[in-house]
């Protein structure tokens, strides 16, 4: 292969992997929090998707500012989610608990996707946004420059979420419902609340991906579960517990994507199953799993 | 402070706590001992609200806790430092005590109880960026006693503190538990080391199956025949 190409290939798969380590972070945190397996998470980056489309669509909004008004309200989202069809299966028996909890985010998954379907928003299924940007040339490299900008954004997200972990009080609270949910509740934790505010955080980060997604490719009422399962191998091939192991897994199979589909589209989707096996088969933890 | 009254506590059918009544004056240290499977840790988790009782009722500070989720419990200063210790193991020992001081009124004055805690465990600020996780199980149940008095608990309940410890380091635990008791703050305690906790408690209370077999002012459990033969080992 010819190196510019490649070097081409593993900018844009980076780039890619950065949307991806986001919406992945985000499904993981809810899981470490919660322990519920959020199956809805793609559907909600669709939605978020389609409204940036609709802002941007019919109030003529720059597509970043359509994010930034679209994505904090999925926040809210996530949190009435949670507190509405999550937290009232709290008072069951564990296994119970968490088998009723996934089969809830399935059943609000699917009614999500036919919904979007049925109301399709305007005639063609599929969404994006035409926004131009000049390319910046580097050599005989091209540099995307407005999936630079987004990957910019991506950064600036996942580092922020970084340090409200560390430096907030919610965030350690956060962090110790993770850790240890029993001790939580006996230092005075609401962990509800904290379960709560995880879902709202987990599903920020969801809609700004899909946001993301529409600016930089496209989205259709059908991408969510699909998309749902690939965070799910990231996480897992990251190392469950490790956001560092998930940002670097979704860079991974961003990488792994760009690289196999540019030689073969069709296999660019089978290509993150494939890593994720050949993954845990190495390290049966994941990447940076304890 | 506490009054435990007839309470019943239940798993799914099985009972396991039998009417059962107890008290926790203001100031006071008192014990509740019992062999393994007594039924301390329930009841000590229904005092917490982590349990309900199915029958009797618990008031702490005059007022019934059926109502209180055990978050809400924390902020009135009703603590326990839990069986096991549930610490972070991801956290530091900064960020674990931090943590204790998770109630609203106890975040306002941080550094001052920290300071309190560290001088109790001078241990404790010497190690305060290590990760618990790597800490032995001494220093540990020195972080979640530190983290249980980070959220100035008015009544402080301690499961089993000792356990697994070394004879020195009990003699420290039990050392720090007579200063806390000293700062106005109402114990109880939970204990295997019978000896050592009749010797520093007011009162105490003996489980047995579930029920309560004795009651009485610390000296003088001490020095009943059946009870030195059964649980004291002497
Ligand atoms: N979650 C639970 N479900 C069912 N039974 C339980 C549960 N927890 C405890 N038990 C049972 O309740 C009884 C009392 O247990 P508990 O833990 O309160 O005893 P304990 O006095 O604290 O014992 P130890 O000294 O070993 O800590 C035991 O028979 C135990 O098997
Ligand atoms: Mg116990």
């Amino acid at each position: 292969m010819d190196l510019a190409i490649l070097v081409q290939l593993l900018i844009n798969g980076i780039l890619l992997g950065g949307v991806y380590a986001m919406a992945a972070v985000g499904l993981s945190l809810i899981f470490g929090v919660s322990g519920v397996l959020n199956l809805a998470h793609g559907e909600f980056l669709m939605l978020s998707g389609f409204f940036v489309y609709v802002v941007y669509d019919r109030l003529g909004l720059n597509p970043f500012l359509a994010v930034a008004l679209v994505a904090p309200c999925f926040f809210v989202v996530g949190y009435l989610f949670e507190m509405g069809l999550i937290r009232p299966l709290a008072l069951r028996k564990e296994h119970v608990r968490l088998a009723s909890a996934t089969l809830v985010t399935l059943g609000v998954a699917l009614i999500v996707e036919d919904a979007t379907s049925f109301a399709s928003l305007g005639g063609s299924f599929e969404k994006s946004v035409d926004i131009f940007v000049p390319t910046l040339v580097l050599g005989t490299v091209f540099l995307p420059s407005l999936k630079l900008v987004i990957f910019a954004v991506v950064l600036a997200l996942i580092a922020a979420l970084f340090l409200f972990l560390k430096y907030t009080y919610i965030g350690l609270a956060v962090q110790a419902v993770t850790q240890n949910r029993r001790g939580a509740v006996l230092n005075g934790v609401n962990t509800f609340r904290i379960n709560a505010i995880a879902f709202g955080i987990g599903t920020f980060m969801a809609a700004a991906a899909g946001g993301f997604e529409v600016i930089h490719s496209a989205v259709a009422p059908d991408i969510g579960l699909p998309l749902t399962l690939k965070y799910l191998s990231i996480i897992v091939m990251g190392g469950l517990g490790s956001f560092a192991g998930v940002a670097l897994g979704g860079v991974i199979i961003g990488l792994g994507e760009a690289l196999v589909g540019f030689y073969n589209p069709a296999w660019g989707q089978t290509v993150a199953y494939l890593l994720l096996v050949a993954i845990l088969l190495v390290r049966p933890k994941g990447l940076l799993g304890k | 402070m506490l009054d435990v009254d007839r309470i019943a506590v239940f798993y799914g059918d099985i009972q396991v706590i039998f009417d059962l009544s107890l008290h926790v004056g203001e100031g006071e240290i008192v014990t509740l001992i019992g062999s393994n499977g007594a039924g301390k840790t329930t009841t000590v988790n229904a005092i917490s609200g982590v349990l309900r009782p199915r029958s009797g009722e618990i008031r702490y500070r005059g007022v019934s806790t059926a109502a209180l989720a055990p978050h809400r419990l924390v902020a009135e200063g009703l603590v326990q430092v839990p069986e096991g210790r549930l610490l972070y193991p991801g956290l530091t020992v900064r960020e674990n005590l931090k943590m204790g001081a998770y109630p609203r009124a106890s975040r306002r004055r941080l550094r001052e109880r920290m300071d309190w805690v560290f001088e109790l465990f001078p241990r404790l600020r010497e190690r305060q960026g290590q990760s618990v996780a790597t800490m032995s199980g001494g220093e540990q149940q020195m972080v979640a006693i530190g983290r249980g008095l980070m959220s100035f608990p008015r009544l402080l309940i301690l499961d089993e503190p000792s356990i697994g410890l070394a004879p020195l380091l009990v003699r420290e635990v039990f050392g720090v538990i007579a200063e806390i008791s000293r700062n106005q703050v109402a114990i109880l305690l939970i204990e295997q080391n019978a000896v050592q906790a009749l010797t520093l408690a007011h009162r105490g209370y003996v489980l047995e199956h579930g029920h309560l077999a004795h009651a009485g002012p610390a000296a003088e459990l001490l020095g009943d025949e059946a009870i030195r033969s059964a649980y004291l080992g002497i």
